[in-house]
């Protein structure tokens, strides 16, 4: 069956937002709610932030209904979810009185993250065969993981249909849990967070130490432990603490769940975190500030980490766990005891709320951001030796009988099954046949390889037997440097000769974030930007920003041929015989951007972040980038708003939110394909090769001419400039870079709508490039951008 | 000796907000409403015997292109061989029209004419649709008309000494003289009221359905504001600025036309005149400081018809920005009290090319109402001008 409409029940912030999930994949939605407040509840998604809809038009996919008069609309619903107030009676009120109004193979869910979903649908009667839970994770369009609760009741090809559905549709990734309090992700993600609060407080940790200790060096997501629960709402946190604390008398590791004195104190405050603007972090004064139990007042962040400790996580993680251990320093024994608590918990409950350990692995990836999974950390560092550390130091913790005799979670069998106790393949499920590179937790096989074409250490030029050549970048967010530009050159080649199609395409995101910035610098600061001189401008300082992996400096060449070989690498990508795709998710940036536009259709994910943002480093697109815009501009029967539109985006770096929002500036096309499943991506992208091949693709003419703007339009643009300057809104440099975008997008000061060839553009862009990075204050901006992260304004 | 010029009637259209109440309601429409209804306020008028119809817009364009006076008066059944021509002066182009219908009649050429204005800011934005400077625009003598009206007025506070206090003080006045002036009912003779008739699609009964709405009033008046409220708004210009889009005029649309007449003509038709048209003066300052330009045209004009400053008991200074109007008045060290009594553009509207003519409307009724003897409309033009011009109570 089809999933051709939905109804949400309950349109609070959680319901709104899962409404917008059905509306960003175009699927008709009814969004209920009390008719007094539907209505602005509806209107209000469009403001939530971070922004539910993929574009504001997608709005239009929902109709309010109210529960008072439009219960008889259910009728039309193939699928409906509960998602009002975690209250079993509420919920249970609600099913009662629209069970009459549903269709008879409607499928009914409830999402609830605390409560037992067997309790709410035990009075469902004929429909308990069609229910189920499904947990959505907060904010829903960025939290891939569904879990699905099915009940003793629940049909499995109800589940599996919503598996293929909830997959392949909403692009989400779907997880069997069991009725048990807090599924998995919650169990194992809010007890990650009491270890933390438990240790920090033996070992005297403030939370912004907790936080720089459990982030990103932890390899978990920036907003670590605090900041997390900051986000997820300090009032949530406290009630999942209780409902744990209350019904999980046995668990050995009951204690941490009591709410600490501090969360009380703090919520009396109403510092409910992020939505009331403070919690355990407040900002102030511009600056951020972070609460100190002691005190009972937010104070300057203000932590070091150890040197030593540091230097343990910069190790592969492998060794963290005896490493850290043997380190004396409290913030070493933090993390030792954190993780050593969330290994034998999650070993402890495995069998009770998992089938195997990649589930909880899973979970963590999905639904928390961890980059390594609690079972991939401590197989790495040795099943067996790790669990012997741990006895030693907790003598009497309960470990499951298990454990003994497991010497790996994962091998190539599959993941570990303490029910089985045996290693579990993953779902067979028709919808995984489409993910063709389905990602593996460490220690598992990868499902597939693929043909070497050729590789080095930048790029991975393979095929699958099929006719299509793949080339795939393997820099560090994959950015472009010369070998990955002389690689693609080459590849280009190979594939016009052996080859009926090439697509780009990551193992994983992003599509790529620009430009290496590090040899550009290093070309700059070595003087080499419009000639060769190797050795007689050497600034020392230079080579002191360029630690990490550069050509050595023979190999560096002038920066401008560099450019010119860009440009003309990505004008052979647009004009060869046969059709180039670009397969798009998450950052495509800069010189990211321009590999995109040059290719002959993209498939994008909808969280596709796309845009020409050079403008941040003091530069201007050069590798086609302002060519594409104005030739995109000349399709446009009136030049100039469009072009004031793109240089507008240019001008200040702007990036698409979405891959629809990247349509309306004219990154995509109307006829690119946006998918909502990123792991489809090479799939799709492998189906539109094929149509391309179908349809006898042949590329533009290269010789075409087009229109530009001109000075007339150049004009508009210098009198936008000069107002914003005028009123200090830009700086000096600001303007110098806007006047050659300018320049550049209008194509110089020839007459308006003078016809000219993308040569003459492209070699604008790379003298106005060139210009540009010779100033000292683009240079600025660009050792900036790499020292702190964040764009420069000078 | 130049022939008197008298103004028979001076009327308007209330003045909409730009995006609000008329912004489905297309210019051409507003003036020949007003054209209109300056005939059937005067029904001794042969309408034959008008010469010309002159009327100002700033955006001559769209919906208010191909000469709007032209189109507008045969809109307006006027006869065949009453002739039409737009004129543009920007903001002043609405009393440039005005200079314009008098100078024929002063000069004995001819007897009756039409002046007005006409803009829609809802249809027509600033600019223009089809913005295209000129690229020798920014070589350093003649950056200043890339400036856009926001950035002068940040100039005129700079040079001026101008401060951020004062600028919302006077807007917030503008907003309570007007108010005190609509309480009194002092618009009701100039304004005509005009019907709305909307003609939209209504997806619920999948029928196109037509609706109407008279409007009555001046849209722009702020019954609500306060100082406060004011201090809090945002510079817009500068980033460290004082020109808010609070102490500055609004973006509105309307309309405004008067009658003008030779003696002869009062005679023949047997017409009982308003005012006497006295004289018109414009002049350049720096683009700039374009918001300055009053301080050339108003000693200029009042040289031009023998009067001294104190002679004129009311003057519409247009507010197109709080800091210019201040500065005008600080320069030519103008009395507060005779400028504005009825609030100005920061309160009333300023819809471009039609201020003049609505202005006039305001002015001449108001002399009447408190026996004033001279009166005045002046204000700054984009690009560096000022205008004013100078009317008799009879």
């Amino acid at each position: 069956m089809k999933i051709s409409q939905v109804g949400i029940l309950g349109s609070g912030v959680m319901g709104a937002q899962i409404a917008a999930v059905f509306a960003n994949a175009n699927i008709p939605t009814l969004l209920f709610g009390y008719e007094a407040h539907v209505e602005d509840n509806l209107n209000n998604i469009n403001s939530f932030k971070p922004k539910a809809f993929t574009h504001t038009a997608q709005q239009s996919w929902i109709t309010a209904a109210s529960f008072e008069h439009d219960l008889t609309q259910l009728s039309d619903c193939d699928l409906v979810i509960e998602a009002i107030i975690e209250d079993v009676d509420a919920k249970q009120d609600l099913f009662a009185k629209i069970l009459p109004y549903l269709s008879t193979d409607v499928i009914l869910a409830t999402n609830t993250s605390s409560l037992s979903v067997d309790q709410i649908g035990e009075n469902l009667g004929d429909f308990q065969s069609q229910f189920c839970g499904i947990h959505f994770f907060n904010p829903p369009r960025y939290m891939s993981l569904v879990e699905l609760i099915s009940t003793e009741n629940t049909n499995p090809d109800l589940l599996d249909q919503l598996e293929g559905f909830f997959t392949s549709e909403l692009g989400k990734n779907i997880l069997y849990v069991k009725d048990e309090p807090g599924f998995i992700a919650n169990r194992i993600g809010v007890f990650s967070i009491a270890t933390c609060i438990h240790h920090a407080d033996r070992l005297g940790l403030d939370f912004d130490t907790v936080d720089a200790l459990t982030g990103t060096k932890l390899k978990r997501p920036k907003s670590a432990t605090f900041r997390t629960a900051d986000l997820v709402g300090l009032d949530i946190l406290k009630h999942v603490f209780e409902r744990f604390d209350q019904v999980l008398n046995d668990d050995p590791w009951h204690t941490y769940f009591k709410t600490p004195q501090w969360l009380n104190h703090l919520l009396e405050q109403h510092a409910l975190g992020e939505k009331t603007k403070a919690g355990i972090y407040k900002k102030e004064d511009g600056e951020i500030r972070v609460y100190q139990t002691e005190s009972q007042n937010y104070i300057k962040a203000n932590y070091e980490i150890e040197a030593s400790v540091k230097s343990i996580l910069k190790t592969n993680v492998s060794r963290w766990i005896n490493a850290l251990r043997a380190n004396q320093h409290p913030q070493s024994q933090f993390l030792y005891s954190v993780i050593k608590d969330t290994c034998l918990y999650s070993a402890y409950h495995l069998q009770t709320i998992a089938h195997s350990t990649r589930d909880i692995d899973w979970a963590l990836h999905w639904g928390f951001g961890w980059e390594v999974g609690i079972f991939e950390l401590w197989q790495a560092n040795g099943v067996q030796a790790s669990l012997a550390l741990f006895l030693q130091d907790d003598t009497d913790v309960s470990t499951p009988s298990w454990i003994n005799g497991v010497t790996d979670f994962y091998t190539d069998k599959g993941a570990y099954s303490p029910s089985e106790d045996d290693y579990a393949p993953y779902s067979k499920h028709v919808v995984y046949d489409h993910q063709l590179y389905r990602p593996t937790l460490m220690g598992e096989s990868k499902h597939r390889q693929g043909v070497t074409i050729f590789e080095n250490d930048s790029v991975k030029f393979f095929h699958e037997n099929d006719g299509i050549a793949i080339f795939s970048l393997k820099t560090k967010l994959h950015t472009l440097n010369l070998e990955v530009i002389d690689s693609l050159k080459q590849a280009i080649a190979i594939a016009e000769q052996e080859f009926k199609a090439m697509i780009i395409w990551q193992d994983g995101a992003p599509f790529c974030a620009g430009a290496n910035l590090y040899e550009i610098v290093a070309g700059a600061k070595l003087g080499m930007i419009d000639h060769q001189n190797l050795y007689t401008k050497f600034k020392k300082k230079a080579w002191q920003l360029l630690k990490p992996n550069l050509p050595s400096i023979e190999d560096l060449r002038p920066i401008n041929e560099v450019i010119e070989l860009l440009q003309q690498t990505l004008t052979t990508l647009k004009y060869s015989k046969i059709p180039t795709i670009a397969a798009i998710e998450g950052l495509a940036l800069g010189g990211g951007c321009e590999l995109l536009m040059h290719c002959n259709r993209r498939v994008a994910h909808t969280e596709s972040y796309i845009g020409l943002v050079e403008m941040g480093v003091g530069l201007l697109p050069a590798g086609g980038g302002c060519k594409e815009m104005a030739r995109r501009a000349a399709k446009h029967k009136d030049l100039f708003p469009t072009l004031a539109q793109y240089f507008e985006q240019i001008g200040l770096a702007k990036i698409s939110e979405s891959a629809q929002l990247a349509v309306d500036m004219g990154y995509l096309d109307e006829n690119d394909v946006i998918v909502s499943q990123r792991l489809e991506l090479l799939y799709v992208a492998k189906q539109q090769a094929q149509l391309m091949i179908h349809e006898h693709y042949r590329p533009e003419d290269i010789n075409q001419t087009y229109r530009v703007g001109g000075s007339s339009a150049k004009a508009n643009i210098l009198a936008q400039l000069t107002n914003m300057r005028t009123g200090e809104f830009i700086s000096q440099h600001d303007e110098l870079i806007a006047q050659k975008i300018a320049d550049t997008l209008c194509g110089g000061e020839v007459d308006a709508n003078t016809e000219v060839n993308s040569q003459y553009l492209l070699d604008l862009e790379r003298t106005h490039f060139i210009e540009l990075l010779k100033q000292d204050k683009t240079q600025e901006r660009i050792e900036h951008m790499l020292i702190k992260h964040k764009p420069l304004r000078n | 000796m130049p022939h008197a010029v008298y103004i028979v009637s001076s009327i308007r259209t209330p003045v909409g907000k730009a995006g609000s109440v008329f912004k489905n309601v297309r210019p051409d429409d507003l003036l020949s409403f007003i054209l209109k209804s300056l005939l059937a306020d005067n029904p001794s008028v042969d309408p034959s015997k008008i010469d010309d119809v002159i009327i100002g817009c700033a955006m001559p364009e769209a919906e208010q292109g191909l000469n709007v006076a032209r189109i507008s008066s045969l809109l307006a059944s006027y006869p065949h061989s009453v002739s039409g021509v737009t004129v543009n002066r920007f903001c002043a182009s609405g009393l440039q029209s005005i200079a314009y219908a008098a100078d024929r009649i002063r000069l004995g050429d001819v007897e009756v004419m039409v002046a007005g204005g006409v803009e829609s800011m809802s249809m027509i934005p600033m600019m223009g649709h089809h913005p295209a400077f000129n690229i020798k625009v920014f070589n350093e003598d003649n950056i200043g008309i890339a400036y856009g009206m926001g950035t002068t007025a940040e100039q005129v506070v700079n040079k001026y000494d101008i401060n951020r206090d004062s600028q919302d003080q006077f807007a917030f006045e503008s907003h309570q003289k007007a108010i005190s002036a609509v309480s009194q009912g002092y618009f009701k003779d100039e304004i005509k009221p005009y019907e709305v008739i909307t003609q939209s699609y209504d997806l619920d009964s999948q029928e196109v359905t037509q609706q109407s709405k008279i409007i009555f009033a001046d849209e722009g008046i702020r019954f609500d504001t306060s100082i406060e409220q004011l201090a809090k708004l945002k510079a817009a210009f500068h980033i460290n600025g004082s020109v808010t889009a609070g102490n500055s005029s609004q973006m509105s649309d309307g309309a405004g036309a008067m009658l003008l007449c030779s003696e002869k003509a009062l005679k023949h038709f047997n017409l009982t005149p308003m005012a006497r048209f006295v004289g018109f003066a414009v002049s350049g300052v720096d683009p700039k400081i374009m918001g300055i330009g009053p301080v050339l045209a108003i000693p200029k004009v009042l040289a031009q018809c023998g009067l001294k400053q104190h002679d004129i008991g009311h003057i519409e200074l247009n507010e197109a920005f709080a800091a210019q109007s201040l500065a005008v008045i600080q320069e030519l060290n103008l009395d507060p009290k005779v400028v504005n009594p009825l609030g100005g553009a920061i309160a009333l509207g300023h819809p471009l090319g039609a201020t003049g003519s609505i202005r006039a409307a305001t002015l001449l009724h108001h002399l009447k109402r408190t026996n004033t003897h001279y009166g005045m409309v002046t204000m700054c033009v984009g690009s560096g001008m000022g205008a004013a011009g100078i009317f008799e109570n009879l």
